[in-house]
């Protein structure tokens, strides 16, 4: 026979009442640890949907280059940076772009835009620019006079299938460059800034209206948006000579939205917690007070306070243990099952894409789940413990000969 | 010198301003080996007498010596270890802890004093065994008979070797015969390890059982009888 034996056994005196507050921090533990997976399903697919159709999640640059484009500012060591980032384990795939502003003209009519040179094998495998062609067809690489238009371009040119276009800028040796076009196809993704303002070529199209022969632009495809920023970092490490930025950078607004995200399933954890410790120390207030003879009994025996104080947050702390695991359990049995099916919020999709949260929901286990797991557990365990404190303490004080005249 | 030494105890309880004398000047003594009951009617001080000698309320005034020892020194803890080293108690009801066996129970105060366990349960045995209660070991109180969880409650007052049994209306809530066999078995248990035993009583079949009796009226010694 030790302590822990019998406070289990004080626990299984009443074992509604136990499951009732065991079952307060499975609720808690569960919720919080079901909505941290949420959260990581809500931020993978926001950040997927940010990242995926053109900027990608790594891009590098030469220092300075997006404060003040110069299409002579190309990235110096092309075919090294290449290969560098293509190493790194954590990318999935990289595509140069060369970039540059100028005018556009159509036959009749003409407007600012900037061009952006593509080379297609690499950037389906990056961004999913291909899949929003809503006509015609999507760029080839052989195909040097292919150009596509969003509609909003295609409108202020009032250019369609096979019109002619010129591009006209500064070309990188400081001549006019002049690029010369047909529309293969009208690209509809959504994006204000590509579908009005942008054209869109092959790589050897730009670099021949340019008269350049680098890119200003690498984007790559991290294999877990999560490991972008580190992804980052490391490739910074090794190619000191240029900017290498994660999407947390380039994408403040998903990040901010990311970030509330967390302040949210941590405010809900704290309210949760707080329900469940109210829930527990009214539960061994009782169970204390229905005890109090025989813990008078207990100390007029001989036994000391610090025991007494001990068995209750011995059965306090077992509440809480068993309410972690199961809780624990419930949570990640929770994320597993709907990761599967998917959580459908089309019926709220008006509102929800406001928030920037896709259609469909898919929970999964990444950063914000190791954390919240692990502060879950230990926070819930810590509530269930300081919930018997008070109890405790009342029956640590208890008067002998005084508690056992109590009915 | 005398086991237990009381000199002109007084005890007295408020209440909301209002004071209730329950000892108003005790003198005795008690000697190792006695087997004595306190005797009087409801409100004497028997209990009140008994929860001072065992460390479980304090005196007004006065001093009680038990063992040698001055138990107003004491402080908190120190009247617990006094409770756990030197008394056995045996209570009037609510004596067992619900949630152990009767072994675990008889055995409490040694587990408190963290005596190992195969030590333990071979002391425990023995005494139960003494008391024929060996066959009941695993069973919970609330499967016990108020005579057998009364036997129990003496096995855990005695497993320990205290100085004195402190046993308050031991059979109060038991029929005569049960509680002339319980008187039997604490007498035998006094006889066998030597305990001193001092219990409350106002039922004169008890009484009867006792060597000595010590009678109590409002909260004075009124007499004191020995018998052989």
């Amino acid at each position: 026979m030790n302590w822990l034996r019998i406070a289990l056994r004080n626990l299984g005196r009443n074992r509604a009442r136990t499951a009732l507050a065991s079952s307060m921090v499975t609720f808690a533990a569960g919720l919080t640890v079901f909505l941290c997976g949420l959260e990581d399903g809500v931020e993978a697919s926001s950040v997927e949907r940010g990242t995926s159709l053109f900027v990608g999640q790594l891009q590098v640059t030469r220092p300075g280059y997006d404060d003040r484009p110069r299409v002579s500012d190309t990235i110096p060591g092309l075919e090294s940076a290449l290969k560098a980032v293509a190493r790194d384990p954590c990318v999935f795939s990289v595509t140069p772009r060369i970039e540059a502003f100028g005018l556009v003209f159509g036959p009749e009519k003409s407007t600012g835009a900037r061009m952006i040179g593509l080379v297609v094998s690499s950037e389906t495998l990056t961004t999913t620019l291909n899949r929003t062609v809503s006509e015609g067809s999507f760029l080839d690489d052989r195909d040097s006079a292919g150009a596509l238009v969003g509609p909003g371009l295609a409108r202020l040119l009032e250019v369609n299938l096979g019109d002619s276009l010129t591009f006209i800028t500064q070309a990188a040796d400081g001549s006019i460059g002049v690029g010369s076009f047909v529309v293969r196809g009208i690209i509809k993704s959504g994006d204000p800034g590509i579908d009005n303002r942008t054209l869109l070529v092959t790589a050897g199209g730009a670099r021949s209206a340019l008269s350049l022969s680098g890119a200003h632009r690498l984007v790559a495809r991290t294999r877990d948006v999560s490991a972008a920023e580190l992804t980052a970092k490391r490739l910074q490490a090794q190619m000191p000579g240029l900017s290498v930025l994660s999407w947390e950078t380039y994408l403040n607004t998903v990040k901010i939205m990311m970030d509330l995200g967390r302040a949210y399933a941590f405010t809900v954890l704290l309210v949760f917690l707080l329900l469940a410790v109210a829930g527990i120390s009214n539960v061994m207030i009782v169970s204390v007070s229905e005890r109090t003879r025989e813990m008078g009994l207990m100390m007029a025996l001989g036994a000391r306070g610090q025991y007494v104080f001990l068995t209750v947050l011995i059965e306090s702390a077992l509440i809480g243990f068993f309410g972690v695991l199961v809780g624990t359990g419930v949570g990640i049995s929770l994320i597993a099952l709907t990761g599967l099916t998917g959580i459908d919020l089309s019926a709220w999709s008006e509102s929800i894409r406001l928030v920037g949260w896709p259609d469909v929901i898919y929970p999964r286990f990444g950063p914000v789940f190791a954390q919240g797991v692990i502060m879950t557990a230990l926070a819930s365990f810590a509530a269930a413990v300081l919930s018997g404190i008070f109890p405790a303490i009342g029956a640590a004080r208890l008067e002998p000969a005084r508690a056992m005249r109590q009915i | 010198m005398a086991l237990i030494e009381i000199k002109n105890l007084k005890k007295t309880y408020s209440d909301h301003g209002v004071e209730a004398p329950a000892l108003r000047g005790i003198n005795l003594e008690i000697e190792a080996g006695e087997f004595t009951a306190i005797a009087g009617p409801s409100g004497s001080g028997k209990t009140t007498l008994l929860n001072i000698i065992g460390g479980l309320d304090r005196p007004s005034s006065g001093t009680v010596i038990v063992d040698g020892v001055d138990l107003s020194t004491l402080s908190r803890s120190a009247l617990a270890d006094y409770r756990l080293r030197k008394v056995g108690f045996v209570f009037q009801s609510y004596n067992l802890i619900e949630v152990l066996t009767t072994a675990e129970n008889a055995e409490f105060v040694l587990l408190l004093q963290k005596v190992p366990k195969s030590e333990r349960r071979a002391r425990v045995y023995e005494i139960l065994e003494a008391m024929g209660m060996a066959e009941y070991l695993n069973k919970r109180p609330n499967q016990l008979s108020g005579g057998q969880q009364q036997r129990i409650a003496v096995a855990r007052a005695i497993a320990h070797n205290p100085r004195i049994v402190l046993a308050d209306e031991p059979t109060a809530n038991l029929d005569s015969a049960t509680a002339a066999g319980l008187l039997d078995l604490m007498r035998a248990m006094n006889e066998r390890y030597g305990v001193t035993f001092l219990f409350s009583t106002h039922d004169r079949l008890v009484m009867e059982k006792a060597r000595r009796v010590v009678l109590l009226r409002d909260g004075l010694v009124v007499e004191d009888g020995r018998r052989v």
